[in-house]
């Protein structure tokens, strides 16, 4: 009678969705981990918000379907690959600045920009430091981590 | 005290921090939502813009997270456009959660009403279902399928006085019986 059997899969299985890219952060010579401590002010629902992007953006394989895609960079930041995500919370305008490596998202930059303002003023000039470091191998990578995974 | 811990103590103590956590997880999703549905489409943010009665800069900035305020009559429309159902109901934390970590914008394709056989027809898709059910036990003898002979279609009127159909057990015997005749 075995052969009468059907086989049902157990829900947990096959329920997450498979994760198509992984996020990386940056830890700058002085140790400080760019996703950790952001360059800019963190809140509560920034942090929330943040974490969400990751967690349905890791999911999309095309990365211009990412709902939070902005656009690349132009200048040398442009010609370094890194490109602009963005999410608001708490009425700011969040920017993340990465950058590709394969099917891993590395983390450079967590900053604001509005128009031309960038705050910190420095964050593309930071960005573009951060890449040069990870093109020379000489930046430690910690993957980011999600609470409610 | 973890990081998910320090959350949950907020979560608990602070109403203004319950609502930031709902606002985070929704400013994600529904954007990804709408443009998952507008991809899956195959429409542009004009197109979607033409059926929705809206303007494609609104499309846009609602795909944007965190860009839009959506009313529910937005929603509606947007639902109404994509010709989908809409679900909005209270739930716990838990059910919020776990959705959000099954959700893949590539994998998000709720059917269009056209294509939405159980809303269409609900008798006939419960009767098709249950052969479907029942069709395991058929179909794993193959030596004995010839010899026993196929359902025809059931009407669905037919198919609900039928006690054969009505659950497991007395489904399991009637090809068993036939089986038995032709060993």
């Amino acid at each position: 009678m075995k052969d009468h059997k059907k086989v049902i899969p157990f829900e947990s299985a096959a329920s997450n969705p498979p994760q198509k890219w992984e996020f990386l952060s940056i830890e700058t010579e002085n140790g400080k981990d760019v996703a950790v401590a952001w360059d800019v002010e963190e809140t509560f629902e920034s942090r929330q918000t943040f974490e969400s992007m990751i967690r349905n953006c890791r999911t999309i394989a095309n990365h211009l379907d990412w709902p939070n895609w902005r656009h690349k960079m132009r200048d040398e930041a442009g010609k370094l690959g890194i490109v602009e995500l963005g999410f608001k919370a708490d009425g700011r305008p969040y920017r993340v600045l990465i950058k590709f490596s394969g099917r891993k998202v590395i983390v450079l930059c967590i900053c604001f920009h509005k128009g031309n303002v960038w705050t910190p003023s420095d964050s593309v000039k930071s960005a573009v430091k951060r890449a040069k470091s990870f093109n020379d191998g000489k930046v430690k990578l910690n993957v980011i981590k999600i609470e409610d995974d | 005290m973890s990081s998910r811990s320090k959350t949950i103590s907020l979560l608990l103590n602070d109403g203004a921090r319950r609502g930031s956590y709902l606002r985070a997880k929704l400013n994600q999703l529904i954007p990804s939502q709408i443009k998952a549905l507008r991809l899956r489409a195959g429409w542009t943010q004009h197109e979607l813009g033409d059926k929705a009665d809206m303007k494609q800069a609104r499309i846009s900035a609602m795909e944007k997270p965190g860009e839009a305020a959506f009313s529910l009559e937005t929603l509606i429309r947007l639902a109404a456009a994509f010709r989908v159902g809409l679900q909005v109901r209270f739930v716990p934390h838990s059910e919020m959660l776990d959705w959000e970590n099954r959700y893949s914008q590539d994998d998000f394709s709720p059917v269009p009403i056209e294509k939405d056989y159980k809303f269409l027809n609900p008798v006939g898709y419960s009767v098709a279902q249950q052969i479907s059910k029942s069709d395991w036990v058929v179909a794993s003898t193959d030596k004995y399928l010839k010899a026993v002979p196929q359902p025809s279609p059931i009407s669905p009127d037919r198919a609900l006085n039928t006690p054969a159909l009505n659950g497991y057990s007395s489904r399991v015997e009637m090809p068993i019986e036939k089986w038995s005749n032709v060993a």
